[in-house]
């Protein structure tokens, strides 16, 4: 079937922005409704609050609480009553610069500058003490987005945290704190102090364990099929629309593609991933290729399975490898870290013993080993500093890495290849 | 006398001058002028010291420059073709100095002036101790290259302590530096092809130099070179490595990913035996330098320059010194001038203490010994006859002096390059022969005639041949009224047509000879035929004894000939009448040109009377007494202490010392006397001024002792 | 400050306009030809940079992160596809940030177009931290249109050594400032060099594979025009050689070079340096061009002996004719080696005794350098010492630590005549440490308890002890039981 190229650009465009742009936030219903619940609560009632939303990388957190926050947002009392205030660990990689950001999200600036603050408590007692306009529920109530928290335990004794936890115990705001994290061990990091004034109210976004009677594959499934799946409103003829979709449909029955998807999701089932390697496929339609096949997912899947130290080895020269199975005996022989000096004395031994290794010039050597020091194949054991030569070393890849490294790669002299395979030195 | 006083105090500065560490010569030739003018310039000895010196400092200088100019020359160029063809990596030179050529920094800042004279006006010059780190480097570059030219550009105000228009350093970035070189060299819209365009044509490099590379931080200068690298196409970089050691430092201490960044081009320059051989051979050994080492001294200075330190201006610093030694002796030491009228005039106005300080020379007295008995007392009491003999012995000697440098030299052609030279390979080793004895007695000399006696006729030819020019080229310029020199480059050309013709038959060749002698040689002193006559005896014998050839009759005549010669000029200094006056060969001042500051501490410390001369402490070294200085109390008691000195202890013997009379009560109840406790404090604070102690963390009110023993 | 940023801006903006108003979208199969007909060899890598960036009006993803080895390409394609894609692009190299300040700064500059004027240093923007950063880009981008706009950083991998996150953060720009900034990370390394998988969300992965002796074969041929230049600078009379003697040249080139090096620059150098070499029996009309065994015969040798200078980058200029040759012989025979370094007699027996102090343990010194020991503890020692395997001889172990007097001690050992302890003597040994011949290690705290090491390998110790007539061997541990 044939395509015309306007309609596949369509597509790829609609695709992608479905991909990349997208905001939408599918699946782990239950998790949306209560932190929804939540924010509203605190807008509303002026109740304070604190939670966490805990997930692996990928999961879609930020995507879901940004969800949430636009349906907020949609609720007519919002802007009146609530203030955002959105926090990041990595933007914001201190307390007073967190607290000067907050203070413009409040947009308190110039009732803030020319003041001098004793104490961080003090200041922010002040920017909420500024917001509470009389008694407490008429007064707004603020939100805490605090993305990467976990960075935010790493701040000088925790303050800000501290002080956010304290004002939502103590209501004399309402102010609801709700950090994002991808460390399951977050609590472990706060300080005892600030764990007391935490009400350990938690959110845990698993991939594929929001409900039980689905299997993952299925979800998965669902995930691909939003994703590819080509609407009604898109702008392009009906038939090249007609046929995506069931080219669709007939890839995700296939039983294969099946499988396929089974061993990805066995790798690596974030959201993320699935998104990458999507991304990657759809960005390969054009003209000749108009439509998706099982053979690209395969692609893929080669691709996530491959091992890419493996691939770097190939890369190498013969002499780097040399280099690199000389280290390698050593270790197996005495299981020390060598040494450059000692590394030379072995490959010069087997550089002599088979003539057409010609390399043997100490220098060239060196840069060679340099070399493969700088593609981090091995590193240095920290701490003892001596002049290079003498700097123990230790190897980052397997030894069965090096075997298939060997295979793969051709036009390896064969007493190289016999030296790498050979047990003893 | 208080001359020597004066030298003696500059003794001290060069004893710890003369080290690796060559120090800028023209500071310390400052300082000693200004000690000793006022008190010594009106003295003739010194000024003609001072002349003789300025003289002999001026050929050094014109040497250096023209020493270094090959090597500089060949870079300029190489910095100038660097970015004619658009590169691959960072054109880098790498330019191998000694471990110390003298003045190193002189020979830098002298490239620097020749590259901005001839490339480039952007020049920088990077000192490891500026550049720790990439920051500071890449600072001090943006610094020098965008600062300095405005500096050049408008003079006036390089005076005002804050430029105005200068940039700030928290400006610096190379974003700064490009957008300055562009704004020189480009108009807008900079595009790649113009860049290389330009790059031919109107397109200055920028030249960094780098003069100590072992010094920097390897890190530092391998980020530095990938900068460079990544500007490439914007900037054109060149670096200049100055590497003391060998290019192996080079690779190790850049890895691979640095090292191919660059491509380097290596130059040499001269090693630095053949400088001091250079400058020896140039400026002391010259015909008329009247200012010569004896061959103890000169040995001790080449032994210092070989075995401590190759540094050619801690020799001529020796010299120097040796030189000052020599002339502070008295007025005598005057008549050691170039110019003979000079000398006229200072043996006219001797005075009689001067002709006195002339008689006290040792081999003054041989001369008296030599003369008749009614000369010796003129000689001894009628100053007028004194100063016309000595002026004729003083021209005698210059006369020995330049025959003797003539000579040597030709012996030096003669046997340089014999196996195994056993009169060794450099003119100075003969030098320093020929000067310590007469050469002609020695064994290696023999040695040498030995193998001559073996040499083949080309290589033989080749030599006299040399000989003949050396010789020549001095007798044209010296004199015109045919003398011994021009009678020896004229037997040896007789010779060495012999040889040439030496195939044919014998009769006519001899003949032959005897004619180019006597007709060539119409004055012949009375042993000058008797060498003739003592030459055919030879070569009549030589053929009726046992058939040798023509040649090696020849060779042996010759060299008879030329071991003859050899004896008349090369005796040894001390033959000559008033040889101290032109010879310096006072060994004693080994231990001044070879400091032991520690020992000489020590012995300053431990035996204050070696110094003070005071009647008082006259006593074996052990015994403390009160009478000694403060600090060498303190530092005798010390040395009995171990590693940790507790201070209450050391103040309690200080005191016990200096005033032993209430011994009897117990120190406990004993109150030391505020005066002695404050002698006692200074006297540690000396110490520790001088590093023998330091304060010790480890214990309180202890100090930690920082020399041997304990 | 702000306000001549905002005029600037300005001026910018219009030119940015400018550049956005030629919107014609350039003609993909256009540009995938050029980039193919300037890299070849890259097809599939270039598919995939293309495939991601192609069409202005689709998104691109927030991240890609291409990686592999040195000179396969990967700066420049990107640049070149960016560029003729007409993308507003940045490229900047960490190399030359040396705080992360200082790259905060540069980014900024180079988005918003400032041209920093050398008079006074302005404009420019000025920029603390992460936060500032985003914030100014959004500002930027609230007047220039950031969005679709692509960020290549170069040189990565020294990212890791600057802030914390930083690579982080850089990864989530387009999160953190709401700008659709697609980043592009170029390294030599794999991505999980950086961070543990977990934490970090992955980009998109491109890989640059080394070229095959094949490619590396067919990319050389290419400057078969630059060769031509090379012979006509080198040689008076200029040699007329066509595509397939070049060919000829480069096959056996690489036939001895490739196992030893892929590094296509490397390369490149190497065979400019070999081919006049390659050429010069032509040049002395030894052989013609067509007999290209006799070539070979006579270039094998030539070609053994400079791969050992492979890397080193090292050329002599000999003054007689401007030909530049790499001569090995120069570099590394012993001799010549002695001959670049000069050093005073004392000085090399110092640095001989340095090294055995730092290369004997101190329990044999008595053994080495006394005239008199007992014997029988010798034989023991030497029966131990026979046992030890080469891998722990001491001079594969690395220097040991020495006192000052035991370097003195060891010095007087060894030195046969008598020498004066003097000034000169102990200068020697500072100078010796500025050389980095020695390494001073404990600070200076006693005039005589400094502590040193050796700095210098055997070979040049050996060297330095043949000149000397010293047999060196005879006093290591390590090899006195031979």
């Amino acid at each position: 079937m044939s395509t015309p190229s306007s309609d596949v650009q369509k597509i790829r465009c609609y695709l992608k922005n479905q991909l990349i742009n997208n905001t939408q936030f599918i699946g782990h219903d239950r998790e949306k409704k209560q932190i929804f619940d939540l924010l509203k609560r605190t807008i509303t009632h002026g109740e304070s609050n604190s939670a966490l939303l805990i997930g692996p990388r990928g999961a879609g957190k930020t995507t879901l609480v940004n969800n949430v926050l636009q349906e907020l947002k949609d609720l007519k009392y919002f802007d009146s009553d609530a203030i955002l205030v959105e926090l990041h660990g990595l933007v914001h990689t201190d307390d007073r610069m967190a607290l000067k950001s907050a203070t413009t999200q409040m947009n308190l600036d110039n009732a803030v500058d020319g003041k001098v603050f004793g104490t961080f408590a003090e200041n922010l007692a002040f920017l909420l003490a500024c917001l509470r306009t009389g008694e407490k529920h008429t007064s707004k109530s603020i939100i805490f987005i605090i993305e990467e928290f976990d960075l935010f335990c790493n701040h000088h004794n925790q303050t800000l945290l501290y002080n956010l936890f304290d004002v939502s115990q103590s209501a004399q705001a309402p102010i609801c704190v709700l950090g994002i994290t991808c460390r399951l061990d977050v609590i472990e990091l706060l300080e005892k102090r600030v764990k007391s004034r935490f009400s350990h109210r938690q959110f845990f976004l698993f991939p594929g364990q929001e409900d039980e009677n689905k299997s993952n594959l299925d979800l998965y499934l669902e995930k691909i099929e939003y994703y590819l799946k080509l609407p009604g409103s898109l702008k392009i003829s009906a038939a090249s629309k007609k046929a995506w979709n069931s080219n669709l449909e007939d890839i995700m029955n296939e039983k294969k593609f099946k499988n396929i998807l089974q061993r990805i999701i066995d790798i690596d089932l974030s959201v993320h991933t699935l998104k990458n390697i999507l991304i990657r496929i759809v960005v390969t339609l054009n003209e000749n290729r108009s439509s998706l096949s099982i053979e690209q997912f395969q692609e893929q899947l080669n691709i996530l399975e491959k091992d890419e130290t493996v691939q770097v080895l190939q890369d190498l020269t013969c002499l780097e490898l040399c280099l690199i199975i000389a280290i390698k005996h050593h270790m197996e022989i005495y299981d020390t870290q060598p040494n450059f000096e000692m590394i030379l004395t072995r490959y010069t031994k087997f550089a002599n013993a088979n003539s057409n290794m010609q390399i043997t010039q100490r220098n060239v050597v060196m840069k060679a080993f340099e070399h493969i020091e700088k593609l981090e194949l091995i590193s240095k054991i920290s701490g003892n500093k001596t002049q290079k030569e003498y700097q123990p070393f230790s190897l980052l890849v397997t030894p069965q890495q090096i075997s298939e490294a060997i295979k793969k790669s051709h036009g390896l002299p064969t007493e190289v290849v016999q030296w790498a395979n050979s047990s003893f030195a | 006398m208080e001359e020597d006083q004066t030298v003696s105090v500059s003794k001290g500065v060069f004893v710890f001058k003369n080290g690796i560490k060559a120090g800028s010569k023209k500071s310390k030739s400052k300082k000693k002028v200004g000690t000793s003018l006022h008190l010594l310039s009106e003295n003739p000895w010194y000024k003609s010291y001072e002349t003789l010196w300025t003289s002999l400092e001026e050929q050094i200088d014109g040497l250096n420059s023209e020493m270094f100019s090959s090597v500089l020359g060949s870079l300029v160029d190489f910095v100038g073709e660097s970015y004619r063809f658009d590169v691959d990596e960072v054109p880098t030179a790498a330019l191998l100095t000694g471990i110390n050529m003298p003045d190193h920094k002189a020979q830098f800042t002298s490239l620097a002036k020749q590259l901005k004279d001839n490339v480039t006006e952007h020049v920088a010059c990077l000192y490891a101790q500026d550049c720790q780190n990439i920051k500071y480097l890449v600072d001090n570059l943006i610094n020098q290259f965008v600062n300095e030219d405005r500096c050049d550009s408008d003079e006036d105000d390089m005076e005002v302590v804050d430029k105005p228009q200068r940039i700030k350093k928290s400006l610096f970035s190379l974003q700064l530096l490009q957008g300055w070189y562009e704004e020189l060299y480009l108009t807008e819209t900079p595009k790649v092809e113009i860049k290389k365009e330009k790059c031919k044509n109107k397109k200055k490099v920028l030249v960094v130099i780098i003069p100590d590379f072992e010094a920097f931080n390897p890190e530092v200068l391998q980020r530095f070179i990938l900068i460079a690298y990544s500007y490439i196409n914007v900037l054109p970089i060149v670096i200049v490595l100055g590497i003391a050691t060998s290019l192996s430092t080079l690779h190790t201490s850049l890895p691979y990913h640095v090292s191919s960044k660059v491509s380097v081009q290596v130059f040499h320059s001269k090693p630095s035996t053949e400088y001091l051989n250079k400058v020896l051979e140039d400026v002391f050994f010259t015909l008329d330098c009247p200012f010569q080492l004896g061959g103890k001294v000169f040995n001790l200075f080449v032994d210092i320059f070989l075995f401590y330190d190759f540094s050619v201006s801690g020799f001529i610093q020796n010299i120097k010194y040796a030189m000052l030694e020599h002339f502070s002796y008295g007025n005598a030491m005057s008549l050691c001038s170039e110019s003979k009228k000079e000398i006229k005039q200072l043996i006219k106005k001797f005075k009689h203490e001067d002709c006195e300080n002339t008689r006290r020379l040792l081999s003054f007295r041989k001369l008296v010994e030599s003369e008749s008995y009614e000369n010796r007392i003129k000689l001894l009491t009628d100053d007028d006859y004194f100063k016309i003999v000595l002026e004729e012995e003083v021209f005698k000697l210059r006369k020995y002096i330049r025959r003797l440098h003539i000579f040597l030299k030709a012996l030096w052609i003669l046997v340089c390059d014999l196996p195994k030279a056993p009169l060794g390979k450099h003119l100075r080793e003969i030098y320093s022969v020929g000067t310590s004895q007469s050469i002609t007695k020695s064994q290696e000399y023999k040695e040498c005639f030995q193998l001559l006696n073996f040499q083949s006729k080309e290589e033989l030819c080749r030599k006299i041949e040399r000989v003949i020019m050396n010789v020549g080229s001095i007798v044209n310029v010296s004199y015109n009224k045919p003398n011994k020199l021009q009678e020896f480059v004229i037997n040896l050309k007789a010779y060495l047509n012999d040889m040439d013709v030496e195939n044919n038959e014998e009769v006519d060749v001899e003949i032959l000879t005897d004619v180019t002698n006597n007709m060539e040689e119409p004055e012949i002193s009375g042993q000058m035929d008797r060498k003739q006559l003592k030459e055919k005896l030879l070569g009549m014998s030589k053929q009726t004894s046992k058939q040798m050839n023509r040649y090696e009759q020849i060779r042996q005549s010759l060299l008879n000939y030329l071991s003859e010669t050899f004896e008349i000029y090369l005796t040894k200094p001390s033959s000559m009448y008033f040889h101290e006056i032109c010879f310096f060969n006072d060994i004693s001042i080994r231990t001044h040109i070879i400091g032991e500051h520690r020992a000489a501490i020590h012995s300053a410390l431990n035996n204050p009377h070696h110094y003070l001369q005071c009647n008082c402490c006259d006593f074996p070294e052990t015994a403390i007494r009160s009478c000694m200085p403060d600090i060498s109390i303190a530092y005798k008691l010390h040395l009995e202490c171990g590693k940790l000195i507790n201070l209450y202890d050391w103040l309690q013997a200080f005191v016990s010392i200096i005033d032993p009379y209430d011994d009897d009560e117990d120190d406990a109840k004993r109150i030391i006397h505020p005066e002695l406790q404050a002698r006692f404090t200074q006297a540690v604070q000396e110490l520790e001024f001088l590093g023998f102690i330091k304060s010790s963390k480890r214990k309180a009110d202890h100090v930690t002792r920082t020399t041997w023993g304990g | 400050m702000a306000r001549r940023f905002q005029t600037t801006v300005r001026r910018r903006v219009t030119s940015a306009y400018s550049v956005h108003g030629s919107e014609l979208s350039p003609n993909l199969k256009h540009v995938k030809l050029y980039t193919n007909e300037c890299f070849p060899c890259r097809s599939n890598e270039i598919d995939q940079l293309l495939n991601l960036f192609k069409s202005k009006e689709e998104p691109y993803p927030c991240s890609v992160y291409v990686y592999g080895g040195p000179s396969t390409g990967k700066s420049s394609i990107i640049k070149h596809v960016l560029k003729n894609l007409k993308i507003n692009y940045v490229m900047i190299n960490i190399i030359e940030c040396y705080t992360s300040k200082n790259l905060y700064e540069i980014i900024l500059n180079k988005f918003s177009g400032l041209h920093v004027y050398p008079l006074n240093g302005q404009p420019y923007t000025k920029c603390e931290n992460l936060m500032e950063f985003t914030y100014q880009l959004k500002k930027i981008s609230s007047i220039i249109n950031l969005n679709g706009s692509v960020l290549v950083i170069d040189k990565v991998d020294e990212l890791r050594d600057m802030d914390l996150n930083l690579l982080n953060a850089l990864l989530k720009l387009k999160e953190l400032t709401g700008i659709s900034l697609c980043v592009v990370f170029v390294s030599e390394i794999l991505f999980e060099k950086y961070v543990s998988r977990s934490n970090v969300c992955e980009p998109i992965k491109i890989y640059f594979p080394q070229y095959t002796k094949e490619q590396l074969l067919e990319i050389m041929k290419k400057d078969y025009n630059q060769a031509q230049h090379l012979i006509v600078n080198n040689f008076q009379k200029p040699i007329h050689f066509d595509l397939t003697f070049y060919h000829n040249y480069l096959n056996v080139f690489l036939s001895v070079f490739f196992r030893a090096c892929k590094d296509l620059a490397e390369l490149k150098h190497m065979s400019k340096v070999n081919f006049i070499k390659y050429c010069d029996p032509i040049n002395q009309n030894e052989n013609t061009i067509n007999d290209s065994v006799t070539l070979w015969r006579n270039m094998a040798p030539l070609l053994k002996s400079s791969l050992e200078t492979l890397y080193l980058r090292v050329l002599i200029k000999n003054s007689a004719k401007s030909v530049e040759i790499q001569s090995k012989e120069f570099l590394f025979s012993k001799e010549k080696l002695a001959q670049s370094l000069e050093l005073p007699y004392y000085a090399k027996f110092l640095l001989i005794a340095a090294y055995l102090a730092s290369y004997n343990p101190v329990k044999d010194d008595k053994r080495l350098f006394m005239k008199f020991h007992e014997k029988s503890k010798k034989s023991i020692k030497d029966v131990k010492l026979k046992s030890k395997v080469s891998e722990h001889y001491n001079t594969q172990l690395g220097p040991k630590m020495f006192s000052f007097d035991r370097l003195l001690a060891i010095f007087y050992a060894i030195l046969d005549k008598k020498v004066g302890f003097n000034n000169n003597l102990l200068v020697q040994v500072s100078s010796l440490v500025e050389l980095q011949f020695l390494i001073t290690i404990s600070d200076n705290c006693s005039l005589d308890g400094q502590k040193y090491k050796c700095n210098i390998n055997f070979e040049f110790v050996n060297t330095i002890s043949k000149m000397l007539g010293f047999n060196i061997r005879k006093y290591l541990s390590d090899f006195s039981h031979m």
